[in-house]
């Protein structure tokens, strides 16, 4: 039995300006995700060249590629992935805790995080299930950017939310990326994509078109 | 990486699946506490044994008749007929290094007293036979010279024979009745010993005394004793002289027997600690099969918080990070299965000390055990479930529902 290997992504040429706010957007099965996991450095291309700040991604070592991801990235998932049995605070900490950092770095670095995005300081100790969908997302962010990243990646961050959550955290997007932050959002609605300002279309793990919006 | 958070969180984890943790620490808990409570008991119980051998007395060599190859263990017919009176006189003279020898005799009889009735072990023997086994008298005297000269129907009583037949009566002076087989012989009571306890299977306050001459001349009509009881200058000096003046009087040295109360003491020490090690050994097997326990539930946990694993890689987490964290885990699980295992064994070991009569020990040996194998086993069999947690691809770990 051999496995057949079937490209995700093939052709794709794309260069992100340090800033730019980028939403990919495409159907599901489009290979946009892959092509998310690529740019956020969690997989290599088997073919092909990345470089990310003048560094061949191709020829970093695991170890790099999780240090990179600790320091340059912040993500942000669907369904929050949030770790269970912490507190919105322990969760926030845990880049700062794989970056070496001390504990009260840690505290400092992740409360200022959460009042960045909003949350209530009483609701720092509130473990995720006692939180709802937007307060969950907003941990989340805050956990992306503890690190203080230049880039944070965001896969369907509204897509587990009701409008008026989805839309606050959107908000919150548009200001990181004000604050220069290079933000690229992965999602499957035009809506959702329209806050970003170039769109990128994929389609059959290829750049279908571009758009640039406003301005 | 800091270690004391990831084992902070290991702790939490565990606290959190209370039942489920206590049921995978099941297999470390059973195994040390039946590690610790084994080697806790046998140094326990082996110390005793050789406290109470020690306090019988001290260089004691005992002339028994050899053991036939055969089967059934039973004592060679033809050396009886050379263990006489005059032979343990000729022994005593002969060798310098004896310094007291007695003969004896031990049967068993009905004691019978007013109503009462008590089945005493009887030995009889010669004066010199308490000075050696380091008998206090309570009451009264021991056997004499003239005793056995004259072959008295005397007897002195062990204090649990005292307590069946007399109840608040004072022996001293009292006629008993020795029943043995059909015959009723009537002994007057000379002396009482001071209660001396177990020691090992002989218990020395069931038993009477009465002179040796008095079995053989009037009641059983033998010419020859069971065995003779030495106090020896030197008992390895000793064993040499009586073996050199036995080999003389027979050809086979498998008729009899020249041993010291040390070679019984070492063959008791070998003999325990071989009995204490193999069962630890056993009692091991439990910890490997507890290990097994752990790395189970270490699996599932894995699989389990697959999606945890992931994100933990994405936000920066090295292949490390995780293994160390699992690992960590794991540790935590048997190293407090391994304390509470430890606790429990030794709360054994109390108990059955308690019983059993001596001081319970803990000894630095068991606890290093205890907590070293646990911790050990953690770490075997941690490792691989934490790497199979280390080596998960962020990407297919992040996906996995």
């Amino acid at each position: 039995m051999g496995e057949v290997e079937v490209p995700a992504i093939r052709g794709i040429s794309l260069e992100i300006e340090k800033g730019e706010f980028i939403a990919i957007i495409g159907p599901s099965g489009s290979g946009k995700s892959t092509l998310m996991h690529i740019l956020g450095c969690l997989d290599k291309p088997t073919k092909g060249i990345f470089y990310l700040d003048e560094e061949d991604i191709l020829k970093a070592s695991e170890n790099r590629l999780a240090a990179i991801r600790n320091d340059k990235i912040g993500f942000v998932f669907q369904q929050f992935n949030l770790l269970a049995r912490r507190s919105a605070l322990e969760n926030v900490e845990t880049p700062c805790l794989y970056a070496g950092k001390s504990r009260k770095e840690r505290i400092r670095r992740a409360r200022e995080s959460l009042d960045k995005v909003g949350l209530e300081e009483k609701r720092f100790s509130h473990h995720p299930n006692q939180l709802s969908g937007g307060q969950r997302q907003r941990v989340a962010i805050a956990r992306a950017l503890v690190n203080d990243p230049d880039i944070v990646f965001a896969d369907e961050p509204t897509g587990a939310l009701d409008t008026r959550s989805g839309d606050e955290i959107l908000e919150i997007f548009q200001q990181l990326n004000k604050e220069g932050r290079t933000l690229i959002l992965v999602t499957h609605e035009r809506y959702v994509a329209q806050c970003a300002k170039r769109i990128i279309h994929v389609k059959d793990g290829q750049i279908d078109s571009e758009e640039h919006i406003g301005q | 990486m800091i270690i004391s958070e990831l084992a902070k969180v290991a702790l939490q984890n565990l606290v959190i699946n209370k039942l489920r943790s206590f049921l995978s620490m099941l297999g470390i808990i059973i195994g040390v506490t039946a590690v610790i409570a084994i080697i806790s008991i046998g140094q326990g119980a082996t110390e005793m044994v050789q406290d109470t051998i020690s306090s019988l007395g001290s260089e004691i060599v005992t002339i028994s008749p050899g053991f036939r190859g055969g089967w059934g263990g039973r004592a060679a017919g033809t050396a009886r007929d050379i263990f006489t009176l005059e032979l343990g006189e000729e022994l005593k003279r002969k060798s310098p290094d004896v310094a007291e020898l007695v003969p004896s005799i031990q049967s068993g009889g009905l004691l019978k007293y007013g109503g009462n009735s008590y089945q005493a072990s009887i030995i009889a023997t010669a004066s010199g036979y308490e000075n050696i086994f380091n008998h206090t008298i309570a009451e009264g005297r021991f056997l004499t010279t003239e005793d056995v000269d004259n072959y008295r129907k005397v007897v002195v009583l062990g204090s649990t024979v005292v307590r069946e037949l007399f109840s608040n009566e004072n022996p001293l002076g009292k006629k008993v009745i020795i029943q043995m087989g059909q015959r009723r012989f009537i002994f007057e009571v000379v002396g009482i010993l001071e209660s001396k306890g177990q020691v090992m299977f002989f218990n020395f306050d069931n038993q009477v005394y009465i002179p040796v001459t008095t079995v053989m001349k009037r009641m059983t009509g033998s010419k020859y004793v069971n065995s003779y009881t030495a106090q020896a200058i030197d008992s390895k000096e000793a064993i040499k002289q009586v073996e050199f003046l036995l080999s003389k009087k027979l050809d086979d040295p498998d008729l009899y027997n020249v041993t010291s109360q040390e070679e019984i003491l070492e063959t008791i020490q070998q003999v325990s600690s071989t009995m204490v090690l193999m069962l630890a050994g056993i009692a091991g097997i439990s910890l490997l099969v507890g290990g097994i326990g752990i790395m189970n539930i270490m699996l599932v946990s894995v699989t389990e918080r697959t999606r945890e694993i992931g994100t933990r890689k994405a936000l920066g987490a090295k292949k490390k990070d995780i293994l160390v964290q699992f690992l960590i885990e794991a540790l935590v699980m048997s190293v407090v299965g391994g304390f509470v295992g430890l606790i429990l064994g030794w709360a054994v070991s109390v108990l059955v000390s308690r019983y059993g009569g001596w001081a319970p020990t803990l000894s630095i040996f068991s606890v290093v055990i205890g907590i070293g194998f646990s911790s050990a086993i953690g770490l075997i069999f941690g490792i691989y479930p934490a790497m199979k947690a280390a080596k998960l691809n962020p990407v297919e770990a992040l996906r996995y529902e």
